[in-house]
């Protein structure tokens, strides 16, 4: 009969714990999810250099379809794009990038709409565009008017 | 909040009663130095050759050294923070003395908070030794100084996070060097898993990626403050307090 | 002040602590004895919260230990077998830390260490870093972070382990100018300790409960006193239990016999002998010329005797050892 009690404060215990885990694990994916949702950035840099035009913002923002751009260069520029690109992403649920080395990844870039010289695609659903570089911070605004 | 404190002081004076303290800002004060005197000289030697070959290339102190730099220094954070953290229970444990911790009337909460802010004012410390080097920067250029400020609340709030880590590993054993050697491989292992995700696109390794310490530094690193970043770092520390705490109810349970 | 039952802590196979009970007045000082690995430890860490029971319950200063360990905590001084210090820290750094951590308000700190310090004559020793400190100066500051908040109840663990004869003689006069005001519990191996120090003393051998008592009454049971089990044949009632039970307690050196069983034709009884006589022989005799059966006749309660031997054993090896550092 001790035996028992001794499994049953023991196993309580473990119950009791793991539940708590549970729970917190819970609690804190939530918050983390929220914050996502509702995310507040502040640039500090002088030429606020990471934010984009509130034009642009305002145009992602409001989008009704869902957007696909793919990116394809060097893996060993992904992050310089990233820094522009994540920025678009973050604003909206509808925006998905995508980022394909076509070097390593021939097959991938090959479906995604890949032709030679071919930077950005931008794929509306409706039609895919091929914005130029220096042409990047207008074409949302190309976009919408489609 | 007073015991907090009281554990918090007592922590801080023990590590600069031992070598661990000097050894820790030596080793990054070397390391972080060599990285400091590399990059300016590049940064220096860029800057001439592009004014002999007729300029136009814009320079900027900011991206250009202190942002890698400062990633940099969180590399280097990612491999001193087991150094710091590893003696935290360990000692206690095998000297005896947590036995006079645990029949104090201190809660566990407050021990385990006030250890992990006595590492943390250590890494703050560290930090400070870094910014001595920074603020040359600022002597002798203009970079903009709100990023950096903001790349080093970054800073201090991931190190809060690894020595989150390293606090509840230090709760599973009595032998420092085992603390430590797991806290290592734990934050080298953390390292590692965002690299690897970092541009695939397929929802687990996106997953995995969230949840690196790394990957929340990239904003803070380039001087923007989000807040997602900021809740998450928050929540890591706070979820790996959480579990310092049941590693040590479950001691009592062990013992 | 102490209340303490059915204890019983268990490690995965080994039952450290089995079943105990016991109290203890306010203001008492007990011994706790019993040979090493009886679980004093062990009860003593349940008492100061360092452990949770595996059942029974632990009440301190009416408080439980499980339910209200904060309030438990607040009312204890403990030593452990090893004194809890910081080998980086000086003596009074030490006693100011242990203070606040205990709860002293900053306005009395001071007064309290230096109050320790005294009592604990430790005070040559004050600026010393504790690392650098001979044991008997690390059992005294062990000492002084035990009483430095001035608890109501103590919990000592071998607290003159290490010491050498005259610090035990000042260790035994600070506990008993201690005792009244504050209620004491300190374990120890040494049958000699209990005896100097302490007014009541619980027995424990491989987690049980083997005595508790007053160290007069212990001693005197101790010294050369015989249990002996015995057993008479009955059928029908007849011999009478009472006849019985009074002719044996007429036997010359008996102390007093107690029925234990009267059931399937056998009487069975447990008889304590005076210190120093042996009863076995003469009891037979009585049995045998009233015409009753005997059944059984045995030597019994040899568990006092064991630990008492065990203990005696200790204590010679250690009177050895001090002999032969002279």
């Amino acid at each position: 009969m001790s035996h028992e009690w001794l499994k049953t404060r023991q196993t309580k215990y473990t119950a009791y714990v793991a539940v708590y885990i549970v729970v917190i694990l819970a609690v804190l994916t939530a918050v983390n999810f929220l914050a996502n949702r509702y995310d507040k950035s502040w640039d500090a840099t002088a030429n606020k250099e990471f934010s984009l035009a509130d034009q642009t913002i305002k145009v992602v923002k409001g989008l009704n379809r869902d957007i696909h751009i793919t990116y394809f260069d060097d893996t060993s520029r992904f992050p310089q794009a990233r820094d522009l690109l994540d920025r678009y992403s973050a604003l909206s649920p509808r925006l998905h990038v995508d980022y394909v080395d076509p070097v390593k990844k021939p097959q991938q870039a090959k479906s995604a709409g890949f032709r030679r010289d071919v930077n950005i695609l931008v794929n509306s659903g409706l039609r895919t565009e091929e914005p130029r570089a220096s042409a990047k911070k207008r074409s949302p605004e190309r976009l919408s008017a489609r | 909040m007073k015991n907090v404190l009281l554990i918090c002081r007592k922590e801080l004076k023990s590590y600069f009663a031992s070598p661990i303290a000097y050894a820790v800002l030596a080793l990054f004060g070397l390391i972080f130095g060599f990285g400091f005197y590399t990059a300016t000289r590049d940064f220096v030697r860029f800057s001439f050759q592009s004014q002999m070959m007729g300029g136009g290339q814009t320079m900027n102190v900011n991206e250009q050294i202190i942002r890698p730099l400062l990633g940099f220094a969180s590399t280097v954070a990612l491999f001193l923070i087991p150094m710091i953290t590893m003696r935290l229970f360990a000692e206690e444990k095998r000297s005896g003395t947590i036995e006079l911790l645990l029949t104090s009337p201190v809660s566990d909460n407050q021990i385990i908070l006030g250890k992990w802010l006595g590492a943390l004012l250590l890494y703050l410390c560290v930090l400070a030794m870094s910014m001595i080097n920074i603020a040359l920067l600022f002597a002798w250029g203009k970079p903009d100084l709100k990023p950096v400020l903001v790349a080093y609340l970054g800073l201090l709030l991931q190190g809060g996070c690894l020595l989150a880590i390293g606090t509840f590993i230090s709760t599973t054993t009595r032998n420092q060097i085992v603390a430590g050697g797991v806290t290592f491989f734990v934050c080298l292992l953390l390292w590692l898993l965002s690299w690897f995700t970092a541009f695939d696109s397929t929802v687990p390794a996106q997953v995995v990626n969230y949840l690196s310490i790394v990957t929340h530094f990239e904003n803070f690193g380039k001087g923007v403050l989000d807040s997602k970043d900021v809740v998450f770092y928050i929540s890591f520390i706070f979820f790996a307090l959480f579990a310092t705490s049941r590693s040590m109810e479950s001691l009592r349970w062990r013992a | 002040m102490i209340k303490v039952q059915g204890l019983t802590k268990r490690y995965a196979r080994t039952v450290a602590v089995d079943n105990i009970s016991f109290e203890v007045e306010k203001g008492q000082i007990v011994g706790f004895l019993g040979p090493n690995g009886a679980g004093k430890t062990t009860t003593m860490r349940v008492l100061t919260c360092f452990l949770p029971p595996t059942m029974g319950t632990a009440n301190v200063a009416g408080f439980d230990v499980l339910e209200n360990a904060m309030e438990v905590k607040k009312r204890i001084g403990y030593l452990p077998e090893s004194p809890p210090l910081y080998p980086e820290m000086e003596v009074i750094e030490y006693l100011t830390f242990v203070g606040k951590l205990k709860g002293i308000p900053s306005a009395d700190l001071a007064r309290r260490i230096s109050d320790v310090v005294g009592r604990c004559a430790i005070g040559d020793v004050r600026t010393r870093l504790i690392g650098k400190l001979s044991k008997g100066f690390r059992q005294r500051v062990g000492l002084a972070q035990a009483i430095i908040h001035n608890p109501p109840v103590l919990i000592l663990d071998e607290p003159t382990s290490g010491l050498d004869p005259k610090q035990i003689i000042e260790i035994r006069e600070l506990l008993k100018s201690l005792a009244g005001e504050h209620t004491i519990i300190l374990s120890t191996h040494i049958l000699s300790e209990v005896e100097h120090s302490c007014e009541h003393v619980i027995i424990i051998d491989r987690g049980k409960l083997v005595a508790i008592d007053s160290v007069s009454n212990l001693t005197n049971r101790l010294r050369g006193a015989e249990a002996v089990a015995l057993e008479v044949e009955a059928a029908d009632g007849r011999p009478n239990p009472t006849d019985v039970q009074q002719r044996l307690e007429q036997v010359a050196g008996v102390s007093r016999v107690v029925m234990k069983d009267s059931k399937n034709g056998r009487l069975t009884f447990e008889i304590e002998s005076l210190q120093g006589r042996h009863i076995r022989a003469e009891l037979a005799r009585t049995v045998v010329n009233a015409g009753w059966s005997l059944s059984e006749l045995r030597a019994v309660g040899l568990s006092l005797e064991d630990i008492f031997l065990q203990l005696t054993a200790a204590e010679q090896k250690d009177q050895v050892k001090e002999g032969d550092k002279k």
